[in-house]
């Protein structure tokens, strides 16, 4: 199987699984995404066409949560997402969380799905700068919530 | 702390189970080979044809402009000159064929359906069967209006194009980025001035030395450029260009 296509699954399964916290859901989502965008289009022909691939596994992860009520996560409850979290990792969440949508949005495409600055650029419909700017100011302000709650 | 690392790390998902049975059975619209092939077309860039037609142009121009009064045909030193041409489609060819494919979200449609060495044996196919088409067409044209005859003028067009691609290509498999284009320019270019010393130098040199110097030039060409383009298309490494 081609190389390109695994990883093109991988970075929409690591992007699904941050937004839904759930390895099976993710899985089914990343699959949906591909079955939905093949129903429609015969081709990939630009970044542009894949970039909409992207676009309909974030609409559908949006889907998601509107279609299921939203739990408060308790002590009682433990999903995937948040099974064996080290202090680490809560500290790196909650200062995530706390950074506003565009920023946020940057960082996990990045960091999170793996995409490169092009792709992130497309998938959100801004430019290659204004992807560096985001996540220029992204880190700085994780980095001050993270020295935060360090202390 | 290393927010960047710290990132990556805190939101590691379990391995996907059902990828690889997913993708295999994915239904998207399955092309013939033949579309296959054509759908390639596309990612062959526009210098390429360009260069092509340029070069058919010049050797029918030669043809037209430079005939022998007496019988409209042209000499061997107008063989030659055409035949210097060559290199520079050769070049051409020989970097489109290992430009590395940039493998991101641009060619996920193709790689759903086929692999890398497949792609790049579509391309190198195109590729082939046109730069085959413009030096047989220069050949045929340059021929039937010499004195040397069509296959010999064809033997003297091939070899240059044969001898720069497959060194291009062995090149271009050698050395990374713009340094293998580089090196590949400059044997082109030797080889080009070459070709027109040899017309220059007077029929009986240019049969004498120059035929021999084709046949072996030729020869080593072609085994070049299979054996290279075999290591590409397996996917052995090699460093292309994304020029």
């Amino acid at each position: 199987m081609a190389e390109d296509i695994s990883r093109a699954y991988d970075k929409i399964y690591r992007y699904c699984f941050y937004k839904v916290r759930d390895s099976h859901c993710a899985e089914d989502i990343t699959q949906e995404a591909f079955l939905r965008y093949f129903a429609r289009n015969d081709d990939i022909r630009n970044d542009r066409d894949a970039a909409y691939l992207f676009t309909i596994a974030k609409n559908l992860c949006a889907d998601h949560f509107r279609s299921r009520r939203w739990e408060e996560l308790s002590d009682e409850q433990s999903s995937e997402g948040f099974a064996d979290r080290s202090d680490t990792k809560i500290a790196v969440h909650t200062a995530l969380e706390k950074l506003d949508e565009a920023r946020r949005e940057v960082l996990v495409m990045r960091y999170i799905a793996e995409l490169t600055v092009s792709e992130t650029a497309k998938i959100l419909g801004i430019s290659r700068y204004a992807v560096h700017r985001l996540e220029s100011a992204a880190l700085a302000e994780m980095k001050k919530h993270l020295k935060g709650a360090s202390k | 702390m290393n927010v960047r690392k710290e990132l990556s790390e805190a939101f590691t998902p379990p391995e996907p189970v059902n990828r690889e049975a997913f993708l295999k059975a994915l239904p998207f619209p399955k092309l013939s080979f033949g579309g296959f092939i054509l759908s390639q077309i596309k990612y062959i860039r526009k210098r390429f044809w360009a260069a092509s037609l340029l070069m058919l142009a010049a050797a029918a121009a030669i043809v037209c402009v430079v005939p022998d009064t007496a019988y409209a045909q042209i000499h061997l030193s107008e063989v030659w000159l055409i035949s210097s041409m060559t290199p520079f489609l050769a070049i051409l060819t020989a970097a489109e064929i290992s430009r590395s494919v940039v493998y991101g979200m641009n060619e996920l449609e193709a790689a759903c359906r086929f692999s890398l060495p497949q792609l790049t044996g579509a391309r190198t196919l195109i590729l082939g069967v046109c730069g085959f088409f413009v030096i047989a067409a220069a050949a045929v044209i340059s021929g039937l209006f010499s004195v040397v005859g069509v296959l010999r003028a064809a033997w003297y067009i091939f070899a240059p194009f044969l001898s720069v691609n497959g060194m291009s290509l062995a090149f271009l498999r050698r050395f990374r980025g713009q340094e293998g284009i580089y090196i590949s320019a400059v044997f082109a270019v030797g080889v080009s001035l070459g070709g027109i010393l040899a017309g220059a130098a007077g029929a009986q040199t240019a049969e004498s030395i120059g035929g021999p110097l084709c046949a072996a030039a030729g020869a080593l060409g072609a085994a070049a450029v299979i054996v290279n383009i075999r290591k590409i298309t397996n996917g052995e490494a090699y460093y292309g260009t994304d020029t």
